[in-house]
């Protein structure tokens, strides 16, 4: 220290020294406020908001930072929000400090309030400087100004402590209210023209903590769809005390419908499941199901006179040319600018054929944004034109039929007339009238329908009628021939079985008959008649086998035709001998010995029935 | 205004018969469709298909009239119900033919692939031309010509009348048969599932009946598939290249409803 240099020699200070020593202390004394004024807080208050124009309904991040370098917050004090609802409010205080090399630690202290606002009123809000106390001193910010632009939907979105059970748009409230969690659709209209576009609004009203997720969308047939909520930002919330109860409301749906015909359409029931969560995140292991209602639009046709292809809403339409003068060969991009609040749809514009000018097909590009919570689209069709021949050509305007269905009007937005010069190869550009095309104005080409066919209007109107070849009787018809012809084929084989075993009846009780005879004729001794009764039974029997009569045939036919039935040589041989024999025994004396007769008849009864066998299919 | 008055002859026609409830919506219908409010007149063509009306001419309107609401997928439903019912109309067969004409066109200008369509059969394009009424009563005609000449054959001796028989019997039964396949492949009888059209302009083809479930490709709108089953609110479709999934119901349309030819 050089003011405190000593020598051990010199215990006291000498005169000079002491002058020293003293002008030392004077100048800390001197430097002390210096000091005291540098350990003053260093103090920033910052406000910022994002967005700084919204619409109503939309929401705001606001952030209030004060850092208080060597000093101690003592309190912020925070601008009026009145006109915006808070949905959050989050404040942190961390605190740091600085260390220095050959300085006392010092305290950085910071507060920082978040807020989560919900735009509720439209206008120009400023929101006054924040103010933040620092060891009792006052630090002002800088204050903030938030456009709020008005109501999508017209008026301004103020909610009610309750919900409006007789807003006729949305879903009653008894239909849906669940003490824990429920969900609400809305409608901002349920009576629209074709084309107009409605606004959907599906709302989570919950108590739990929890992760819902659609487990069904509601359904949107007929209408052409177009989504108005963010997906990379969370879903709009507020806080809502219904029926007493305090709910966390968010907005999981909000969509721009636009209705493609006219009837009721309905929007379906939508279908949101909720895993219910621990205050940690974890899963409680409880899902509830929560249902909207379906809501019933009423949608109505465009006015008389309006065409059907006419764009529904509030629409500008423009056309530009890059260039109006030109050389044979050189190109020109004409644009075709329809833009404005509304669906632009698919609106196909076309350049007829011009003399002297090539048109290539054009390119189109569509593009919509949301503004207010409303659709606006823009539709730019660019037309590449090449020059062919030199002279003045003109191009005529668009024309295109809209409907404003806030004004109820039709009309028809017409674009003004481009007139081309064309130079020839020597620079020059021929002195002619405009070449003109047909029609004086472009409208939208014809639609599919016109391209498709002509309307009709005619019909029988013939009466669903189910197919014949589905139904029964087609099949009971299909099968009657072949069924017919199986009885009829069938019938006939039973019939000829059945007379054929008539036949073979009447034969067994012949032969049966005969040897019955042939027996009473042994009896009576009477030997001629008795060979006579057995030659007739074998020939009886002859015929049930052959099917034919024997008596006219010689025995070597007979022979052959028994064996021709297959039956043993031995047994034709037996049958050939014994009707040999009966014709014999006829005519012989001897033959009338009782014996004989007895041994005859064995005989002719052992063939008989061998022959009976084989006449029945069986071994001889 | 030049087709509201070509016809108005027509339309004056319709008025005499007013008392016909059905007449009047048609009328009704024709005349908001001629003055190109097709959404109003669909709301009268439903009217008449709940009444059990099925009828080409109509149906035809209608498809237009969904042409005109840029629903080409709904205008090819109604133009194949047509010509189901009145196949030899030329007008139907070429609107169903420009209607998909259009549909390739706006595939191709943004870049897809063809429609999706089964391929068609020997003898669903030789019949194509024939109602499933004129088919069945013709099967009907050649069956009991096939069968009777087989019956005959059996009982006559004469060989002249017996090779006359041989051959009507013979063509009988190949006709019969034809007509047979022809109108199982009208009715479907030979496929699993019924025929549709996706109405939408691009579906989710999803692994199953839900909106989480992994979505397996895209279809769209005029694209041909086989509905399987239902299960809630979605389909069990196969389509043309065997793929099978579920898409929402309301965004395909069975071109044959239970029963009708």
């Amino acid at each position: 220290m050089p003011f405190a240099r000593t020598s051990p020699r010199t215990p006291r200070p000498t005169a000079r020294a002491r002058a020293r020593l003293g002008l030392s202390i004077a100048l800390i004394f001197a430097l002390l406020p210096a000091r005291a004024a540098l350990a003053a807080p260093q103090v920033e208050v910052k406000m910022s908001a994002r967005p700084e124009i919204v619409s109503v309904g939309d929401q705001v991040q606001l952030e209030i930072r004060v850092d208080a370098l060597g000093g101690r917050i003592d309190r912020v004090e925070l601008p009026d929000l009145g006109a915006f609802s808070i949905l959050s409010h989050r404040r942190s205080s961390p605190v740091r400090f600085q260390f220095g090399l050959r300085s006392a630690a010092q305290v950085e202290a910071t507060e920082i309030h978040q807020f989560t606002l919900r735009a509720e009123l439209p206008g120009e809000h400023r929101l006054a400087a924040p103010v933040a106390i620092v060891e009792g001193e006052r630090y002002e910010g800088t204050p903030v100004t938030i456009r709020v632009e008005g109501d999508p939907r017209g008026a301004p979105d103020v909610r009610s402590s309750e919900p409006l059970d007789d807003d006729p748009v949305s879903t009653p409230l008894d239909d849906v209210f669940a003490a824990r969690a429920f969900l609400r659709a809305t409608v901002d209209r349920t009576e629209v023209y074709v084309g107009e576009q409605i606004t959907l609004e599906i709302e989570y009203y919950s108590r739990l903590r929890g992760s819902p997720r659609f487990s069904k969308e509601p359904s949107t047939d007929g209408f052409w769809v177009h989504d108005l909520l963010d997906p990379n930002r969370p879903p709009p919330e507020r806080r809502e005390i219904v029926r007493g109860v305090p709910f966390q409301v968010y907005t999981v749906k909000r969509v721009a419908a636009f209705p493609l015909r006219a009837g009721k359409l309905d929007i379906g029931a939508a279908t949101l499941e909720i895993v219910a969560t621990t205050a940690f995140g974890f899963a409680q292991g409880e899902k509830l199901v929560r249902h909207a209602k379906p809501v019933t639009i009423t949608v109505k046709p465009l006015p008389n006179g309006t065409p059907s292809r006419a764009l529904v809403g509030q629409f500008d339409l423009r056309a530009n040319i890059d260039r109006r003068t030109l050389r044979v060969g050189e190109a020109a991009t004409l644009e075709v600018v329809v833009e404005g609040r509304g669906h632009v749809r698919d609106l196909e514009l076309g350049l007829p054929e011009i003399r002297g000018l090539r048109v290539l097909a054009p390119e189109t590009e569509t593009s919509t944004r949301i503004q207010n919570g409303r659709l606006h689209g823009r539709r730019v069709t660019r037309f590449l034109i090449i020059a062919e021949q030199p002279g003045t050509f003109r191009i005529p305007g668009f024309s295109v039929p809209t409907f404003d269905p806030e004004t109820e009007t039709s009309q028809r937005l017409t674009s003004n007339a481009v007139v081309i010069h064309v130079a020839g190869d020597d620079g020059a550009i021929p002195d002619e009238p405009p070449i003109a095309s047909e029609p004086d104005e472009l409208e939208p080409p014809a639609s599919d329908s016109e391209e498709l066919g002509v309307l009709r209007g005619r019909a029988e109107l013939r009466r669903r009628s189910s197919a014949l070849a589905d139904r029964g009787t087609f099949w009971a018809l299909l099968l009657a021939p072949p069924v017919v012809l199986a009885l009829a084929f069938g019938f006939g084989a039973l019939a000829r079985r059945r007379r054929k075993e008539r036949g073979r009846r009447e034969r067994e009780r012949r032969h049966q008959r005969l040897l019955d005879e042939a027996r009473a004729k042994r009896r009576e001794g009477d030997a001629k008649g008795l060979y006579a009764a057995l030659a007739s039974s074998i020939h009886a029997a002859l015929e049930e086998l052959l099917g034919e009569s024997t008596r006219g045939l010689t025995h070597a036919e007979i022979a052959q035709k028994l064996a021709a039935v297959g039956a043993p040589n031995e047994l034709v041989t037996r049958t050939i001998e014994e009707l040999e024999g009966l014709d014999f025994a006829r005519f012989a004396a001897e033959s009338t010995h009782a014996e004989e007769m007895d041994r005859a008849m064995l005989r002719i009864t052992a063939i008989l029935d061998r022959l009976d066998a084989l006449a029945k299919g069986g071994r001889a | 205004m030049i087709r509201l008055l070509a016809l108005l002859p027509l339309l004056v026609s319709s008025v005499a018969f007013a008392d016909d409830p059905l007449r009047a919506v048609h009328t009704r219908a024709t005349e908001l469709a001629a003055r190109g409010e097709c959404a109003e007149a669909l709301v009268a063509y439903d009217e008449l298909a709940r009444a059990g009306v099925e009828d080409p001419d109509v149906a035809y309107d209608r498809a237009l009239c969904h042409a005109q609401l840029g629903e080409l997928g709904r205008a090819i439903v109604w133009l194949e119900r047509a010509m189901r019912l009145a196949p030899r109309d030329p007008e139907i067969r070429e609107a169903l033919a420009r209607a998909e004409a259009k549909v390739r066109d706006a595939r191709e200008s943004e870049h897809h692939g063809e429609p999706l369509a089964p391929e068609a059969t020997l003898f669903g394009t030789l019949t194509s031309g024939m109602p499933a009424s004129t088919l069945t009563i013709l099967a009907l005609v050649f069956d009991v010509l096939a069968f009777a000449a087989l019956g005959f054959l059996f009982v006559t001796r004469n060989e002249r009348v017996r090779i006359g028989l041989g051959l009507v019997g013979s063509f009988s039964f190949v006709f019969l048969a034809a007509m047979l396949f022809g109108l199982g492949e009208r009715l479907e009888w030979f496929e699993e599932g019924r025929l549709a059209v996706v109405v939408a302009p691009e579906v989710t083809l999803r692994a199953g009946p839900d909106e989480r479930a992994p979505g397996r490709r895209i279809v769209r709108e005029g694209d041909r598939l086989r509905v399987l089953g239902r299960r809630r609110d979605y389909a069990e479709v196969r389509l043309p290249d065997d793929q099978r999934g579920y898409v929402r119901a309301d965004q395909i349309e069975i071109l044959q409803p239970d029963g009708s030819d």
